[in-house]
């Protein structure tokens, strides 16, 4: 067997190099710290609170913040809009990975079969897509609570029918992109079926798009979830949410404004954390910029 | 002997690897007579296609000429403005690339942008542009030229599209044509038309073109002088049929000797070992580390050109030593 | 003569776009003996990708057969078709697209053994990393991903994948067409020796006379879906029959200037004819210099000059006691 000579191999794996692209703008790790601190107080909200959310203070009725020991003050009612807030983080985030769960759920499958098979897969599929997506996303959940009632799960449901035809969308797009590829052809060629060719080759390479849609789909989620418990459709009273305690703090608006601006801050600040790791995805994994 | 139509003189191009300035051709000189064809050969990374890209200075941000001359007629393109350098691109310099289908707008006729070069750089009217389209097609063979100057380049087949491109260069009657790699990417049938093409151009206009290509076979065909490149240096340069008759330099050697041949001469050697790449250049001699011939003093000190016996230069302490031509079937080799 | 490995018979393969069908494969009959090496040799449009991909089953041919060891591969389907596939594997043209990048190369060239044999996870491992190790790379590439290596040790790695099984016939796509031309060298190299040691047939589909000379032991070439000559390969370059065949020869550069510019050229005009509408006769009688009035209206069959060797041309004499044993 002859010595054949071999080139130097360029180290660097596919994990290490979506790191360095990834971390390296400053507006990508804001978003993560942002997005790390939603996620703490989501989930020690029963621990990090100071008050009781639901209890409420006659003699504490639209305090200033850092008064009595509520650090941001409290609501008419005397609630502490600390307490409230990490609730709502709470809800906000069950909000989002339930609906992005129901999306997946609805849109991943059919859209690779679709991309890959053709045919009628496509067809019907594509088809029931078309229709979802005809639907103006918010007027399709309020429909949809509305049928249903007005409660936080209803709610999500009602987010994640949204987001199935967008993910099946952005999968079957990917999917078709994907199965062009000469390795797809390979596969065949060897004789793998079909459900391993859809599980271990369309389905890794296929999620890259799908991270960035995710990540976008969080901020519209909490949003929409905000939304809608705003219009009194989603979390009821008295339990807390960001869009409710909107709602519920524009009477004592002149008052005291800070059980109006907090929760505001916090949707804005939150959303845009999402869309900023959307994008910063996006702009990772794509081929690099220059040579190769 | 006549004045050379384009002089290259001492180029040395950079570029910006990883913060830092990296030459990436080095001291490259070579002549282009009027009417003359000649390759500038070598392998994927030798610099041949940078060096062209130099000549017209298309490099961009992340390169930039740091030394040499490139003169046009005895005008120095190096020195020119950006303004004035706009003005010789396509007009006194065109240039065409290997793959036509993604150097021409799919979303506009061929007419139109033959028409657009025309009247960028004549400033003729619209009618006019049109007929010297329609002209210029017809000169490089497009039968019907005129119905097919309003058809859009995904109607053309690959080598009707390299026809087209060399039409969109000729429009401005260029003074010399840089072709980068045109033939690659065609079939050996068509390759062989747009070559004679080629030829008969530089013949008929007095254009000089400048070929650039990996294959030997090709240069045989068309070319009158060779510039043999490797790791960013010309390591030889002659008359084509001297070259091939005798090559001086073992890198050329070897490239002869590596390609399989239709008409089934020689085995195929492979030289072992790759390039280097601009951060990692020796010092001495490139060539050394896979080189038959190399002996202590090539790695020493950078290797100057010479005059070869034959006429050119090369760029190897052991030029006139070494015997490297092929041996013919049935005789040994000589040693 | 032995038996042939690979016994395609008239094999038609066309293209579905929107309603119509473009005929891409107008029949043709081609063998390959076990070991051999034979070039399917062709511009683009003559036919060569799709019928390579009608003899693999990747698209199904709409007319004849494909028999590898006697089992037709036409008719089968599902399991079948997959135990068949064993024995027939492939190498593709572009190796930055043919290697999943999502799996280390360990998982590549381990897919077949997943596919076909019911080897365990170390035992894969141990299996891809000597196909490594016979390809020329080492054992420590094994987990590395495609994208870290050029396009050459791409290919070696899509080598080490097709013969992972010992197939009896490997089908190589324009598998050099790719690389660059030092790369080009070692890897057919490479596919030779590999080729001799396994035993192994090789179907090789090219444009390059070049290569077909050095690794063929047959040569096919192909026009506008058909075949127009098939002979050894020293033959046909020494003595081409068929008109295109002499056009083509001709047409590829000889790297030495004395020689080419002293050669007596064939000078095809024109360009390839549509495929949906192509010359009444014979498929090359639009651009043959030879063509009378006979290839105009029919188009001419198949002969056999001499002994191994056939020629689709009017003006090719067969040998009357070859083309009666023939019938």
């Amino acid at each position: 067997m002859s010595v054949l000579p071999t080139q130097a191999v360029v180290v660097e794996s596919p994990r290490r190099r979506f790191l360095r692209r990834f971390a390296g703008p400053w507006a990508n790790r804001l978003a993560l710290a942002v997005l790390a601190v939603w996620l703490i107080a989501a989930v020690g909200a029963p621990w990090l609170a100071p008050f009781d959310p639901l209890a409420q203070d006659i003699e504490a009725r639209r305090l200033a913040p850092f008064t009595d020991g509520h650090l941001l003050g409290t609501d008419a009612l005397g609630r502490d809009t600390l307490s409230r807030l990490l609730y709502g983080a709470r809800v906000a985030g069950l909000a989002a990975i339930t609906s992005v769960g129901v999306g997946l759920l609805g849109g991943v499958i059919p859209a690779l079969l679709a991309g890959l098979l053709r045919g009628w897969w496509d067809a019907v599929f594509s088809r029931i897509a078309d229709a979802l997506l005809s639907f103006p996303p918010l007027l399709l959940a309020l429909a949809i609570v509305g049928v249903m009632g007005p409660n936080l799960t209803n709610a999500m449901l009602a987010i994640g029918v949204v987001f199935v035809p967008r993910f099946y969308r952005v999968v079957r797009a990917a999917t078709l992109a994907v199965r062009e590829e000469t390795f797809i052809e390979a596969s065949r060629s060897i004789g793998t079926p079909t459900h391993w060719v859809l599980r271990r080759h369309v389905l890794p390479n296929v999620l890259s798009p799908l991270a960035v849609q995710i990540s976008l789909a969080l901020g519209f989620a909490i949003l929409a979830e905000s939304s809608l418990s705003f219009l009194g459709l989603g979390v009821q009273p008295p339990d807390p949410s960001w869009g409710s305690m909107l709602s519920e703090g524009r009477a004592a608006w002149f008052y005291t404004p800070w059980p109006v601006i907090v929760p505001t801050v916090a949707v804005v600040l939150t959303v845009l954390a999402c869309n900023v790791l959307g994008d910063g995805l996006s702009d990772s994994v794509g081929r690099e910029k220059g040579r190769a | 002997m006549t004045t050379p139509l384009l002089s290259v003189q001492d180029l040395t191009v950079e570029f910006a690897v990883r913060g830092a300035w990296q030459p990436v051709v080095t001291g490259v000189s070579f002549d282009v007579q009027p009417g003359q064809v000649v390759a500038l050969v070598g392998e994927s990374g030798s610099g041949k296609s940078v060096s062209c890209f130099a000549l017209l200075r298309l490099h961009g941000e992340s390169g930039r000429t740091s030394s040499g001359r490139v003169l046009l007629d005895g005008r120095d393109l190096l020195t020119l403005s950006e303004r004035e350098m706009a003005d010789v691109r396509g007009n006194e310099i065109a240039m065409i690339f290997q793959e036509p289908m993604t150097s021409l707008n799919p979303a506009f006729t061929v007419g139109a942008q033959i028409a657009e070069v025309v009247r960028r750089h004549r400033g003729v009217s619209r009618a006019d542009a049109r007929k010297r389209a329609v002209e210029v097609l017809d000169l490089v063979g497009i039968p019907r030229a005129a119905s097919r100057v309003g058809d859009y380049p995904h109607q053309f087949s690959g080598g009707m599209r390299q026809r087209v491109m060399i039409a969109m260069a000729l429009s401005t009657d260029p003074r010399m044509l840089i072709a980068d790699e045109p033939t690659t990417a065609l079939d050996v049938t068509i390759q062989a038309q747009i070559l004679d093409l080629v030829k008969d151009l530089a013949r008929d206009f007095g254009m000089g073109v400048l070929l650039v290509t990996h294959d030997l076979g090709v240069v045989a065909d068309a070319c009158d002088q060779v510039v043999v490149m490797y790791a960013g240096q010309v390591v030889e340069r002659a008359e084509c049929f001297d070259l091939f008759a005798r090559p001086r330099h073992p890198y050329t050697a070897g490239l002869m000797r590596s390609l399989p041949r239709v008409d089934g001469v020689g085995g195929i050697e492979i030289i072992p070992g790759t390039p280097p790449m601009p951060d990692q250049f020796p010092v001495g001699c490139r060539f050394s580390p896979r080189c038959a011939h190399s002996v202590a003093a090539c790695d020493d000190a950078p290797i100057p050109l010479t005059q070869r016996e034959t006429g050119g230069t090369v760029r190897c302490l052991r030029a006139g030593e070494l015997d490297l031509r092929r041996a013919r079937a049935g005789e040994e080799a000589p040693a | 003569m032995s038996e042939p490995l690979l016994q395609v018979r008239d094999l038609h393969v066309s293209h579905r776009i929107g309603r119509r069908a473009l005929p891409a494969v107008r029949g043709i009959d081609l063998d390959v003996a076990p070991g051999e090496v034979v070039a399917l040799v062709g511009e683009s449009g003559s036919g060569k990708s799709s019928a390579v991909r009608g003899i693999t089953q990747l698209i199904r041919p709409d007319r004849g057969s494909v028999l590898l060891d006697g089992v037709d591969l036409v008719g089968l389907r599902g399991k079948a078709l997959r135990r068949a596939r064993r024995d027939i594997q492939m190498v593709f043209q572009d190796p930055y697209s043919s290697l999943d990048p999502s799996m280390s190369v360990a998982e590549v060239i381990g897919e077949p053994l997943i596919v076909h044999t019911d080897q365990g996870r170390a035992e894969r491992r141990r299996t891809a990393v000597e196909m490594l190790e016979m390809v020329g790379l080492r054992a420590e590439h094994a987990d590395r991903y495609p994208h870290e290596f050029s396009g050459g040790q791409r290919q070696r790695i899509a080598i080490a994948r097709a013969l992972v099984l010992r197939p009896k016939l490997v089908v190589a796509d324009e598998a050099v067409s790719a690389l660059d031309v030092s790369s080009q060298n070692q890897v057919l190299a490479l596919l030779q020796e590999l080729i001799a040691e396994l035993g192994v047939a090789c179907l090789f589909i090219t444009h390059d006379l070049a290569v077909v000379r050095q690794i063929a032991d047959r040569v096919a070439v192909m026009y506008l879906g058909t075949l127009v000559e098939q002979d050894d390969t020293a033959s046909l370059f020494e003595a081409p029959q068929h008109p295109y065949t002499r056009a083509l020869l001709s047409a590829a550069p000889v790297a030495d200037p004395v020689v080419q510019r002293a050669r007596q050229r064939v000078r095809l005009t024109g360009e390839l004819p549509d495929p949906m509408n192509p010359p009444t006769g014979c498929v090359f009688s639009s651009r043959c210099p030879d063509a009378i009035d006979r290839c105009h209206e029919e188009a001419p069959e198949t002969r056999s000059p001499r002994a191994g060797a056939a020629v689709a041309c009017h003006l090719v004499e067969p040998d009357p006691v070859l083309q009666a044993s023939l019938r």
